[in-house]
């Protein structure tokens, strides 16, 4: 009777010790391992393709390149780029020099303002020696009103040049020697 | 080895089980409930984050990426999936093929290698839930990681043109807490199951056991004596025809014992009628033989000895009525304040063994007894030890408290004692201690009236034998300071009852 | 010594105690039942009367009775039985003594002497309140007028009176009034004290000039 009741009391105890572990740890939530969600998602994302004027012997040359989903002045954050290969063997160039370019909208509607970092030794100014020559100005002139929406008016503007030298007005047609 | 009732009785057991089989159907149905529903809201959280991840990408990154737009494009999937509660982190996919470097900052838990090795495959996911950062223990997460396929690169440049991969964690807190809730509230839930078994299961062994526990309230009663005692049947179970069996036996033993105790009456009553029919004839005969006894001549020897043996019917013939009165519970006490010493002293000078009997006790010692019974229980006491015993013979008495005072009447001789043979029969009827003897004097029946007569005061009378050899006889009587009247007795009368007082 | 009515149905019983009375001195008148017990009583005018209580006819507790209902003549029964309820019967029917057979001889006639034994008699007379006890004449008067008590009811209350204001118990006056051995049957006391409250108490329910003592016996309270 002793040992049954003994043997017993220590099934009992073993039985409460499984339920009590299962419970622990079976309750909340339980990590799990790497598991498959399904294949890799397919890039689909819409967006219109961008026109970047670069330059070809001298002059501007219109260009395409895709653009990307929501980012309607990406045409000129992309002039601070290096050219692509296939481009180059087009024998197509970029007077801007690579930096990075920022675009805000001004007021009223149709003028913005792009912002530049390098300003080289003559600020905007298409000085000899000027980190902005004017086929660059032209570049930026011609393929922000390319941009639909920007009509015209565009400020070129940077903070690092001298007073004076720090902003300039571009319009395309200014430089219809160019084209 | 044998356990306490209460531990293993039919009760206990029943309500155990019954409990035990509540209690696991309540917490099996919890338990599958809660993990149903802690899959089910997981998997909705899942597929919700993984569906936003998937569209995301899908939709932010085009088939054909500008150039040199990595990090814009990282930067705008790392804001766009992330949010309160999730934090999401863009890295560039490697293009030698190998497993990209898990990011180490911007996630609230650490990627493996072995997941971003996978995530370069196909989407993943995995639960995490954290170890190492003490403050956040035990806190469960969510990660995913997943790249774009299906976009075009150039050969020669790929690395400008390739979209990065994402990795979100995502908090499971709010999961986690909706989880513990849900355990408090089927922990609730059970132990209110538990103690709704509990009681119907107390009500139910109630009503199997309480016809069970009938039975053995009436099997005691039975035992007890009370064989009028009967169980009412209900029902046409087990129970009921076990309760239909009992009164049929209790039935038959009450007739058994009616029948028994009728034929013992009636032989009781056949003594005492015998007894009180010899009483008239033995007036005269005793009337007769002592003018014979006084009329004769000379020495007279005959008519002395019948006169002689007439009295000693006379007094056989008391004591049997006396008997038959103890046996028919018809003896009744008429009690007084008695005076111990008076009363012994009173009863030794009627006999004339005053100078024979020494006596030892206080003299302002009061007891509450019949004191025509207490004079028979000390004559037969003294008479006894006179006759068997040898001198001295000494009466004590004196108070002494068994469980309520009272007092105590020793009988002592100087004799052999009580041979041991008859030591445990010396107060049963016609018992005598001489064989050769036992026709000389006494009816035989003295000390069993002297017991009886005890026994009728609530006291108690022994007989054992002293160290020095003597018998010992203790009488114990409660003192009873209770007042109370005087009630009604049986006979009176001057019938002595001593042994041999007519020496 | 004494003239005794003697009745009893049973012829040898009767014979053989007639023979032992005589002997001892009495002179003994028998009669087998109630009725010629009755009748024999008004004829020889005897001084005691000795009834069996089983009796054909009129059993020896009626006669007993009718005889106390106007004659204070002591009265013995004799019990075959000595069952309570004879006891009691008797007692309250006002007999003064009673034996159990199979009874001694001699033990009759020490009862017989006992009851018919005169109070000690000294010139004495005492008053209590309107009761007025003369020890001389043996007269008893309550507010002038006789009262009747047979010799037993009478030596109880010389007893109980000579002491005034002093607990007797039962066992004294059994063996005082009685001349009982111990212990005697003290149910004799109380209803002999029973039957003198009816005849000198105001209020016998209520008794005022003897008292029961708890437990113990009785008190004479002289007013």
């Amino acid at each position: 009777m002793r040992t049954r009741w003994t043997r017993s009391v220590r099934a009992l105890a073993a039985a409460a010790a499984v339920a009590g572990a299962a419970a622990s740890a079976g309750c909340g939530v339980r990590p799990t391992g790497v598991l498959s969600a399904g294949s890799l998602p397919v890039a689909g994302g819409r967006a219109a393709t961008i026109k970047i004027y670069l330059v070809k012997d001298g002059a501007l040359f219109p260009t395409v390149r895709p653009g990307l989903p929501g980012r309607p002045y990406l045409a000129l954050e992309q002039l601070g780029v290096p050219v692509t290969a296939q481009e180059r063997l087009a024998g197509l160039s970029n007077s801007v020099r690579p930096q990075q370019i920022r675009v805000t909208q001004d007021q009223p509607p149709g003028m913005i303002t792009v912002w530049v970092d390098d300003a080289g030794p003559e600020g905007l100014r298409p000085a000899r020696g000027s980190h902005w020559p004017r086929l660059a100005l032209a570049q930026v002139a011609c393929t922000a009103e390319a941009i639909p929406g920007v009509v015209k008016g565009v400020l070129l503007e940077t903070s690092a040049g001298r007073p004076g030298r720090a902003r300039v007005q571009l319009a395309c047609e200014d430089f219809a020697d160019l084209r | 080895m044998t356990w306490p009732r209460r531990f293993t009785g039919l009760r206990v057991r029943l309500v155990a089980a019954f409990t035990g089989v509540a209690l696991l159907a309540s917490v099996l149905a919890s338990g599958l409930s809660y993990v149903l529903l802690r899959r089910v809201m997981l998997q909705r959280t899942q597929d919700s984050v993984l569906t936003q991840v998937r569209d995301t990408l899908a939709q932010q990154i085009p088939q054909q990426m500008p150039p040199d737009t990595e990090p814009l494009l990282a930067s705008q999937l790392e804001h766009a999936l992330s949010g309160p509660g999730r934090s999401a982190v863009a890295v560039p996919v490697p293009l030698d093929g190998s497993a990209p470097t898990p990011p180490k900052v911007g996630l609230d838990v650490p990627v493996s290698a072995e997941f971003a090795r996978r995530a370069m495959r196909e989407m993943v996911f995995q639960r995490i839930v954290v170890k190492s950062r003490p403050e956040l223990e035990g806190h469960p997460y969510l990660l995913v990681g997943a790249r774009v396929t299906g976009y075009t690169t150039t050969s020669d440049e790929p690395r400008r043109t390739t979209p990065p991969m994402v990795f979100v964690s995502v908090d499971l807190g709010r999961e986690a807490a909706d989880l513990r809730a849900f355990t408090r509230a089927l922990v609730i839930a059970d132990a209110a199951a538990l103690l709704a078994a509990l009681l119907l299961a107390l009500l139910a062994t109630r009503g199997v056991l309480r016809p069970v526990r009938r039975l053995g309230a009436a099997a005691r009663a039975l035992g007890a004596g009370q064989l009028a005692t009967r169980v009412r049947v209900r029902g046409h179970d087990e129970l009921a025809d076990l309760a239909r069996t009992y009164n049929h036996s209790a039935a038959a033993l009450e007739r058994t014992v009616a029948e028994l105790r009728a034929m013992e009456a009636a032989s009781r009553r056949f003594v005492a009628d015998v007894s009180h029919e010899l009483r008239t004839p033995l007036t005269s005969m005793i009337a007769m033989t002592g003018v014979l006894a006084e009329e004769a001549d000379g020495d007279g020897g005959a008519a002395r000895l019948v006169a002689e043996e007439t009295r000693r019917l006379g007094l056989l013939v008391e004591h049997l009525i006396e008997i038959s009165r103890f046996d028919a519970g018809a003896a009744a006490l008429v009690l007084d304040d008695v005076k111990l010493a008076e009363a012994v002293a009173g009863t030794l000078s009627a006999r004339g063994w005053t100078d024979r009997v020494a006596v030892q006790g206080p003299g302002d010692l009061f007891v509450r007894a019949d004191p025509r019974r207490l004079d028979v229980i000390v004559a037969n006491l003294a008479g006894n030890a006179l006759k068997h015993g040898a001198p001295p013979v000494v009466l004590r008495f004196g108070a002494e408290a068994r469980g309520e005072p009272g007092v105590v009447v020793t009988v002592t001789d100087g004799g052999p004692g009580i041979p041991d043979d008859l030591l445990g029969v010396v107060f049963d009827r016609f018992v005598k201690a001489e064989a050769a003897r036992s026709r000389s004097e006494g009816s035989g029946l003295g000390l069993s009236i002297a017991k009886e007569n005890a026994v009728l005061h609530d006291g108690t009378l022994e007989a054992a034998n002293g160290p020095d050899g003597g018998a010992v006889f203790t009488l114990w009587l409660p003192a009873r300071s209770d007042g109370g009247d005087i009630g009604d007795g049986d006979d009176g009368g001057e019938d002595e009852d001593g042994d041999g007082e007519r020496a | 010594m004494a003239s005794i009515l003697f009745v009893e149905d049973d012829p040898s019983a009767r014979t053989a105690l007639e023979l032992a009375l005589t002997r001892q001195g009495h002179s003994v008148t028998s009669r087998s039942t109630g009725e010629d017990g009755l009748e024999a009583l008004r004829a020889r005018r005897p001084e005691i009367a000795i009834l069996d209580v089983m009796l054909p006819g009129i059993d020896g507790i009626e006669v007993c009775r009718r005889i106390r209902r106007g004659d204070p003549l002591p009265v013995i029964l004799l019990t075959a039985r000595g069952d309570d309820l004879d006891v009691v019967l008797g007692l309250e029917a006002g007999a003064d003594d009673y034996v159990v057979k199979p009874v001694e001889p001699r033990v009759l006639d020490a009862r017989i002497r006992a009851v018919l034994r005169r109070a000690e008699t000294r010139a004495d007379i005492a008053a209590y309140g309107d009761l007025v006890i003369d020890r001389g004449s043996l007269k008893v008067t309550r507010a002038g007028t006789d009262v009747r008590l047979t010799p037993t009811e009478l030596r109880l209350l010389l007893e109980l009176a000579r002491r005034p204001g002093q607990a007797l118990t039962r066992q004294h006056l059994l063996a005082e009034v009685w001349e009982h051995t111990y212990p005697g049957d003290s149910r004799l006391v109380d209803a002999c004290v029973q039957r003198v409250r009816a005849k000198i108490e105001d209020e016998p329910a209520e008794p005022r000039l003897i008292e029961t003592v708890r437990g113990f016996g009785y008190r004479f309270v002289a007013p």
